[in-house]
């Protein structure tokens, strides 16, 4: 085996090398190259010629958009998505892996290519970095595309060059058992798997939408782009349960604009009984504490029950000790009206509904495999079969009393395909970050 | 302000200053070949401790990793900072990569000090994934040797001007080093950020806009890598490249916050105040 390159950089200069070594032995003895390799394609291709295709390309795919305005590049239903998004750049490979003097594959496959390529789905993707897509944009803006960019036919062009390039530069490594061509296709390779099985799922990939309450029958439909659609399964939900944080203190001013509107500053602290804060000169120490209160004649008291808020008692002093106030603060809830303290003519403190810390729902699945109780909460799943059910919201109007949880079932058939993808270039990336730590050397320890 | 965090941080910046003079007088003996011994190193090292005695802090008194918001991603910038130029340092014995890293963690610690941000215990739901440190600490680092990066290209440049000679390929080295090592960990953080946004809400990749800043970030610094060893650019103009592609870093992590396309944003969690 070679000696392993200092790191990847001095592999992409390799690579650049044996390109141009490759293409210079393409013009000298492939009958087929000289042809192409007159006038302003002499291989090996510098970057006017792949920006002279990259812009054709695009340019193309603009003329397109400009014709069909509200038109999103369609992909075809599966298995044909793949065969779409694959097939071509399976076969471009074959191609290089056939002709590998072919000068035209050589020159999608080389440097210049990735550089404009990779720069190109860049550059079509700056309007999305500015401006909110989908939104109402102006004509010029719309007839190209910029109001959808991603799903735009110049994006398409892009990203399908990036894809061929990442293809041809990657087979001739392939099968090669050298550390650093293992690293370039690891990385290269699996961003390619990411990337097109990212691309070929957006078409298969379902996305429904399951609103459950609860002491309903069993939902056996959800909804898909508006429409209602059947599931797979039914589900019912037998309880939503929500905790929040304590909550926190607001310190509410109309003196710092000058049409008198309120600003509010969020305290730091969760409230408990004997918290201390000081905020806006004033120091506040919470006298009370009541979890869960409801308000009967203006004042809290207890009252363990779902959707109730907490509420807090407290005394005021300014920044001499003076007091300020004593009194309750309570946020707005179905069981009571909000309680605040007014501190001056320009200042009052009021209490910041609680944050959610968790929301989860325990759902009734019935299946062919019976009926089985689960729970589903955000950033845990659940998974039936090759469908995955997601918590996504809840009525945040009535909080830890809502009846209602929304879930989205999601089925991705694509998404083994782009994890695995996904782990190839993340284990190609620290084998690559290991190999620039390696590489660095004093300049006096080099050969 | 929190008193320990005003604390830390100044102890911090006495730390880097102190070391910045000290970094001088050894690199002006080194010249002289009379080298001294490394206090502008372990200076660096001690506000280094400073910071991370202040996230450890920070973790502890709230309950979570002190990574959410856009004051304590500045903060965790500026530990990590240190710990990955430092080790650049020793690993290269390039002491001149001090004065860069010194004045990006004086930029940060002093814009902190100025614009503290509000603690804040509360954690939502999305962000308590085991998916949180990994990402953000990634994405971080891949900060930090960008801005080392940046730094080293700049400091480059200012070498060649004064000694009014063109620039070299050994001028690139350190820069293109850092590069190197900042671009995989960018990598990793988009990653991670796809795996993880997978299991939140069920789609890897939404072009949000800090997603779509994200990638133009990536293919920036990809490109850079990729068209470095081309031999059609003059060294000059890569390490002119080089500074300047970190205002594409600065773009994603500060300014998307403040274009009409934050409004789309699922990642308000980062968002300033």
């Amino acid at each position: 085996m070679d000696r392993e390159p200092e790191s990847d950089l001095n592999e992409v200069a390799q690579q650049a090398a044996r390109h141009t070594l490759h293409a210079t032995r393409s013009t000298n003895h492939d009958p087929r190259s000289t042809a192409a390799a007159s006038g302003f394609w002499p291989p090996p291709w510098g970057y006017p010629q792949a920006v002279t295709v990259a812009v054709a390309l695009v340019g193309i795919g603009a003329i397109i958009q400009g014709r069909h305005p509200a038109l999103e590049v369609p992909l075809p239903a599966p298995p044909w998505n793949w065969v779409a998004v694959f097939a071509p750049p399976v076969l471009l490979g074959a191609l290089r892996m056939l002709l590998p003097r072919q000068a035209i594959l050589a020159g999608l496959g080389g440097i210049p290519m990735a550089v404009v390529s990779v720069l190109a789905v860049a550059v079509l993707s700056i309007p999305a970095a500015v401006w909110p897509q989908g939104a109402e944009a102006p004509e010029l803006a719309h007839r190209f595309g910029l109001d959808h960019v991603f799903s735009s036919f110049p994006m398409a062009a892009a990203l399908a060059l990036l894809m061929t390039n990442l293809t041809v530069s990657g087979v001739r490594r392939l099968w090669s058992l050298r550390a650093a061509d293992l690293r370039f296709t690891m990385v290269h390779a699996g961003l390619l798997i990411a990337i097109g099985a990212a691309l070929a799922g957006s078409a298969a990939m379902e996305r429904i939408q399951v609103p459950l309450r609860i002491g309903e029958p069993p939902v056996t439909h959800g909804i898909l782009r508006g429409e209602p659609v059947p599931l797979p399964f039914a589900l019912s939900l037998v309880e939503f349960r929500r905790e929040a944080f304590a909550p926190m203190l607001l310190l509410g001013s109309s003196a710092a604009t000058p049409e008198g509107d309120w600003v509010l500053a969020r305290g730091q602290e969760l409230l408990a009984a004997g918290t201390r804060e000081r905020m806006g000169g004033y120091t506040v120490e919470v006298l009370e504490f009541l979890p869960s209160a409801a308000v009967v004649d203006g004042v809290p008291r207890s009252f363990a029950q779902r959707g109730a808020g907490p509420a807090a008692r407290v005394a005021v002093r300014d920044a001499s000790g003076n007091a300020m106030g004593e009194g309750w603060l309570h946020s707005t809830t179905m069981f009571g009206e909000e309680l605040f303290l007014r501190l001056s003519p320009t200042e009052m403190l009021l209490l910041d509904p609680p944050r959610p810390r968790l929301f989860e729902s325990t759902i009734r699945i019935h299946d062919g495999a019976g009926t089985r109780e689960e729970t589903v909460r955000v950033n845990e799943p659940l998974t039936i079969g090759h469908w995955k059910l997601y918590q996504m919201g809840y009525d945040e109007e009535f909080g830890d009393a809502s009846r209602l949880s929304v879930l989205e079932a999601i089925g991705d058939p694509a998404w083994p395909v782009v994890a695995f993808g996904a782990w190839m270039a993340i284990l190609g990336c620290l084998w690559s970050f290991w190999s620039a730590a390696q590489g660095a050397r004093p300049a006096e320890d080099r050969p | 302000m929190n008193p320990v965090i005003t604390t830390a941080l100044a102890a911090a910046a006495v730390c880097w200053m102190l070391s910045a003079i000290f970094t001088l007088v050894e690199l002006r003996a080194q010249r002289s070949g009379s080298p001294r011994l490394p206090i502008g190193r372990v200076l660096a090292a001690l506000g280094a401790l400073c910071l991370a005695a202040l996230m450890a802090w920070l973790w502890s008194t709230q309950q979570r990793p002190p990574i959410r918001t856009l004051g304590e991603t500045r903060l965790w910038y500026a530990t990590l900072l240190p710990l990955i130029g430092l080790a650049v340092e020793w690993r290269l014995r390039a002491a001149e990569l001090r004065l860069p890293m010194i004045g990006f963690g004086l930029l940060f610690v002093g814009i902190s000090l100025a614009n503290p941000g509000a603690l804040d215990r509360t954690l939502m739901p999305a962000l308590q994934s085991r998916w949180f440190v990994p990402h953000v600490t990634v994405y971080l680092a891949s900060y930090a040797a960008l801005s080392l990066s940046c730094g080293a290209a700049l400091l480059a440049l200012w070498r060649i001007r004064r000694e009014h000679r063109s620039a070299t390929a050994e001028d690139l080295r350190l820069p293109m080093l850092l590069l190197r090592i900042g671009i995989p960990f960018l990598t990793l953080g988009l990653l991670f950020g796809a795996l993880w946004a997978k299991q939140a809400w069920g789609h890897y990749w939404s072009w949000d806009p800090k997603e779509t800043w994200a990638f133009l970030t990536w293919a920036t610094y990809v490109a850079i890598l990729h068209a470095a060893p081309e031999g059609r650019l003059s060294p000059m103009r890569r390490l002119v490249l080089v500074a300047s592609a970190f205002a594409v870093v600065l773009g994603c992590w500060f300014l998307v916050n403040y274009l009409p396309a934050a409004s789309a944003s699922v990642h308000t969690y980062a968002m300033p105040g």
